[in-house]
C-alpha cells in the first residue's frame, strides 16, 4: 500500500456516468419504449417485474464477482500473465486461454470477473476472446446439466467435436484486428505498475551492487 | 443459493492470499473492487433492464419458429442469421432445441444454431460484456466470432458423413 492513497473521488464519478452509462441508459429507455409500443402496457410491466426479480438475484453476485475481479486484478502477476496470454504468447496462449475456459465452471457472473481482471493485468485480447469463446463453447458444466441430459451423447460428442477448434480460430482473427488500448485506467493497477518499476530498480542497483563487490 | 456460497470462499480465499502476500495487498485489492463495484454496478443493473426489456420484445418461440425443420446447408444459414438474437440462457433454450429436433432440423443446424446463441447471444453480451469490457472488446470479439457458426456446421456435416 502506498503511503498516500490518491483517492480520486472526481474522476471515479467521471468515471461512473462516462458515455459507456449514459448510452446504457439511452438503450434501456429506447428498449422499454418498444416493449411498450410492440407489446403492450402489460408485457412492459411484467418485464420489469422479471427484471427486478433478476436484479434482487443477481446483485450480490455482482458485487461479489466485482470483489473477486478486484483481487484477482492486484493478485495477477503483470509479468507471469504477459508470458502466458499477453501480446506475445502467441499460439501456446490462445491454447492455454481456451483449456482455461473450457474448466472454467459457472455462468457468466462467475468468468467475467476473471476476463475483466486479466483484461487489465495485461492478457492480450485474442487470448481473452479464446478464453470466452471457449467458455461458452467448451464449457463442460453446461454439456453435463442440459446437453446430455436432453440431446443424448452423440449429439454432444458430435457438437464438441465441432466446436474444438473454433476458440482458436477466433482467438486467431481477435489478433490480426485494428488496435485495442490495454485498459489500464484503474488506480490499483497505476500503483503496482509504479511499485514494479521501482522494485526493478531496486534489484538492477542490487545486482550493481553485488557484481562491484564480487570485482572488488 | 450455491454460487453464492462458492463466490463468497473465492473471494475469502482471495483476500486471505492478498493478506498473506509479501507486500499485504488487502487494501490496494479492495480498493480497485470498490472501484469497479462503483463504476459498474450501475451499468450492469441498466443493462439488465435493456436485456429484459428486448427479450420481451423478441421472444424465443418468434425466432426459433424461424429455424423451424430445416437441414443441410439451408439450414446452417438460418440457424446461423438466427441464433445471436436467441435470448435467454440454457433453461430456455434447450428444450427449445429438443423441440427443434422433434421438429426435423438437422444436427449440423442445431449445432451452428447453439454455436452461434452461445457465442453471439445478444442478452449476455449486453448484460455483461458490454458494460465490463467495454464497446470495443466487444466489437473486437463479435467481429472475430460471427463467423464460427458456419464452421461448426460444416464440421458437424462432414462429421455425419464420416460417422455413417
Amino acid at each position: 500500500m502506498a503511503k498516500e492513497p490518491r483517492h480520486k473521488s472526481s474522476t471515479l464519478l467521471s468515471r461512473m456516468f462516462d458515455r459507456t452509462f449514459w448510452m446504457f441508459v439511452v438503450i434501456t429507455l429506447a428498449a422499454a419504449a418498444g416493449c411498450w409500443w410492440l407489446k403492450g402496457y402489460d408485457a412492459l410491466l411484467e418485464a420489469f417485474h422479471d427484471d427486478l426479480e433478476l436484479l434482487v438475484y443477481i446483485s450480490p453476485r455482482i458485487l461479489l464477482a466485482m470483489l473477486v475481479a478486484g483481487f484477482a486484478q492486484v493478485l495477477l502477476p503483470r509479468d507471469k500473465v504477459a508470458h502466458w496470454v499477453g501480446e506475445q504468447s502467441g499460439w501456446r496462449g490462445l491454447v492455454i486461454a481456451t483449456a482455461a475456459g473450457a474448466l472454467t465452471p459457472g455462468g457468466p457472473i462467475t468468468s467475467f470477473p476473471f476476463v475483466l481482471a486479466l483484461y487489465m493485468a495485461g492478457a492480450d485480447r485474442g487470448a481473452l476472446v479464446a478464453y470466452l469463446t471457449s467458455w461458452a463453447l467448451l464449457g463442460f458444466q453446461r454439456v453435463m446439466m442440459w446437453e446430455i441430459p436432453l440431446m443424448g451423447m452423440d449429439f454432444a460428442v458430435m457438437r464438441s467435436l465441432a466446436n474444438l477448434p473454433l476458440p482458436l480460430i477466433a482467438g486467431y482473427i481477435a489478433r490480426q484486428l485494428p488496435g485495442l488500448p490495454p485498459r489500464t485506467d484503474s488506480p490499483a493497477e497505476e500503483q503496482r505498475l509504479e511499485e514494479a518499476v521501482r522494485e526493478a530498480s531496486q534489484e538492477q542497483t542490487d545486482e550493481l551492487r553485488g557484481e562491484g563487490d564480487r570485482r572488488g | 443459493m450455491g454460487s453464492l456460497i462458492l463466490m463468497a470462499a473465492m473471494v475469502l480465499v482471495l483476500m486471505f492470499i492478498a493478506w498473506r502476500s509479501p507486500k499485504n495487498l488487502l487494501s490496494p485489492g479492495l480498493r480497485a473492487s470498490y472501484e469497479l463495484i462503483m463504476q459498474n454496478a450501475p451499468r450492469v443493473s441498466l443493462a439488465l433492464l435493456a436485456a429484459g426489456f428486448l427479450g420481451q420484445i423478441l421472444p424465443q418461440e418468434t425466432i426459433s419458429h424461424l429455424l423451424g425443420g430445416e437441414s443441410g446447408m439451408r439450414g446452417i444459414l438460418i440457424a446461423w442469421a438466427i441464433g445471436g438474437f436467441t435470448p435467454g440462457g440454457p433453461i430456455i433454450t434447450f428444450p427449445v432445441i429438443v423441440a427443434l429436433s422433434k421438429a426435423g432440423a438437422g444436427t449440423p443446424a442445431l449445432v451452428t444454431y447453439l454455436t452461434a446463441w452461445s457465442v453471439l447471444g445478444f442478452q449476455r453480451v449486453i448484460m455483461f460484456e458490454w458494460p465490463l469490457m467495454g464497446r470495443r472488446f466487444v466489437i473486437n470479439r463479435l467481429i472475430a466470432a460471427s463467423c464460427l457458426p458456419p464452421i461448426s456446421g460444416i464440421i458437424t456435416l462432414l462429421l455425419e458423413k464420416i460417422w455413417n
